[in-house]
């Protein structure tokens, strides 16, 4: 199931969005995030398709990938679509079946949520699939870094973050060998009741998290032999680039932005 | 001329009634290589980390250069002056390639990117790394990792760069890397090496080796008079290197070369 979840991965490439400032994606994809929720209008969604096909072509990300990311989201979908069709209950009734009545306004509102879903996955997941965790956390870093004289410490969330991206191929491997250590004597993850699959769990759990925090703490020490201490007068060997591309990208989708605005109902 | 003064050093763990080092007066000396060999508990590892400031010592000082360690206006220096590689390679990479993890200590010390940039470049290439620069950490081999971390230390030019037990969770040839990386750092760049090791064979590669022994140095020998202490290795129980076992054999049973050289033929 988990290898389906496209959020959250990068696919490395050398499309127009690969090549984008991740500040610039970034930004964009929040100022959509907010325009989905605000779109009411069945013209609108049909742009917002549009535009979806046309980042498709940007992203350079093989169809079949996006396709197989999706799925696991569309069972979400489906589940928040009837949710909104049997609880809705304003406007004419469209059809029965059985002791159930689906109205026009719960129909309608359960597309718009189900679209506003599907477009928010979408978008997010082409955010992560074209831009490396380190560009992220980057991006973020600078992002924040004003909220910095609020006294946000900007700096530190930014290098947990890439710590904790850093670490994520380090567990999976650590919790491989635990996992055939415990199978070794006798511990079976796959079979057996509940409360057996339980107990097989907390003896993965419990030297997964020894372990990490004994990991926590050697680099806590790496980091301090070698100078790290917070992001004052810090230098950085990754330097984000402004382009003309993030130009081009940020007013056309303010462009958008405001027609979608101008088409709510 | 020594690089490193220790002055009644003692240390003494918050949870532990017992002091783990005790009054060590020791002077580490600039371009040398020693090693640190003792027991697990006999404080070796607990000292490694006294060398740059990682632990204050709860009496007696640690001067590096000249500048104590518990001077927090000088610590920046220091850590920068005394490098430090860990024992597991795993454990000590923050970033998320090879490439940021060689820069990380020189951000933090705030070189220009352009110098990063050169410096990067130059320590791989010294510690053979250039094609795995924009590797993950967790797809390289253990000797790659340790390379990987002294090229990080290396970076930031120190005088000092401090082992610990850097060679014990590698294979063989991780651990043969590793120990000619650390004699060339010594030999042809002129880097004081300190090497804390469990292995009597790595310690016999350096110019000096300290022995310890519950929280003391009990021997401070040259690697030139390594036969004349062989006796007394072997009776604190240390298990000598293959060739100095032979040596000893043949000269407790008073054979000669000749006939030695019989025996081996005749075998």
């Amino acid at each position: 199931m988990f290898e389906n979840v496209i959020i959250g991965q990068y696919l490395p490439g050398r499309s127009y969005l690969h090549h984008m400032d991740p500040r610039a994606k970034i930004a964009a994809v929040v100022f959509l995030i907010i325009v989905i929720f605000l779109v009411n209008s069945w013209h609108g969604y049909a742009l917002f398709g549009g535009a979806a096909i046309a980042v498709y072509f940007l992203s350079g990300v093989p169809f079949r990938y996006i396709r197989k990311g999706m799925f696991p989201v569309f069972i979400l979908v489906i589940l928040t679509f009837f949710l909104h069709a049997f609880f809705t209950r304003d406007g004419e009734v469209l059809f029965s079946i059985g002791m159930f009545s689906f109205y026009e306004e719960g129909i309608r509102q359960g597309l718009f949520i189900s679209l506003r879903l599907l477009l928010l996955v979408y978008f997010t997941s082409l955010l992560t699939l074209t831009t490396s965790p380190i560009d992220l956390t980057d991006a973020l870093e600078q992002m924040f870094s004003p909220l910095e004289r609020f006294k946000f410490p900007a700096y530190d969330v930014a290098m947990m973050m890439s710590i904790a991206i850093r670490f994520i191929p380090t567990l999976l491997q650590e919790t491989e060998k635990i996992i055939k250590a415990q199978t070794a004597r006798g511990a079976d993850f796959n079979k057996g009741s509940m409360r057996d699959r339980m107990q097989a769990f907390v003896s993965l759990l419990v030297p997964l998290f020894v372990r990490a925090f004994r990991r926590a703490e050697d680099l806590a020490y790496a980091m301090e032999a070698r100078g790290y201490n917070g992001g004052e007068g810090r230098t950085k060997l990754r330097l984000l680039v402004w382009g003309w591309r993030d130009t081009l990208c940020c007013c056309l989708i303010a462009v958008f932005g405001v027609i979608l605005l101008f088409l709510r109902q | 001329m020594a690089i490193i003064e220790l002055r009644e050093l003692e240390y003494q763990y918050e949870e532990s009634d017992e002091k783990v080092l005790k009054g060590l007066t020791k002077d580490v000396h600039r371009g040398e290589w020693l090693s640190i060999i003792g027991a697990n508990g006999s404080g070796k590892s607990t000292l490694s980390r006294l060398f740059n400031g990682l632990s204050q010592p709860t009496e007696g000082s640690v001067h590096v250069l000249g500048k104590n360690t518990a001077d927090d206006k000088a610590l920046q220096m220091i850590r920068q002056e005394v490098g430090m590689v860990f024992q597991n390679p795993e454990h000590q990479f923050v970033a998320p390639t090879v490439r940021d993890d060689i820069a990380f200590g020189m951000e933090n010390a705030g070189v220009p990117r352009e110098v990063m940039l050169e410096r990067i470049k130059e320590v791989s290439q010294w510690v053979n790394i250039e094609h795995i620069l924009h590797m993950e950490p967790h797809r390289l081999s253990g000797g790659q990792k340790q390379r990987a971390a002294i090229a990080g230390i290396l970076a930031l030019r120190p005088q000092v760069m401090v082992f610990d037990e850097s060679t014990s969770m590698l294979d063989p040839n991780g651990r043969k890397e590793i120990l000619e990386t650390m004699s060339r750092l010594c030999r042809e760049s002129g880097i004081t090496i300190i090497s804390i090791t469990h292995y009597l064979e790595e310690a016999f590669k350096s110019d000096r080796i300290w022995f310890m022994k519950a929280g003391r140095i009990e021997k401070d020998i040259t690697t030139k008079n390594i036969p004349d202490q062989l006796e007394w290795m072997e009776a604190e129980g240390m298990p000598l290197p293959y060739k100095y076992q032979l040596y000893q054999e043949v000269k407790k049973r008073r054979i000669d070369m000749r006939t030695l050289r019989t025996m081996v033929e005749g075998e």
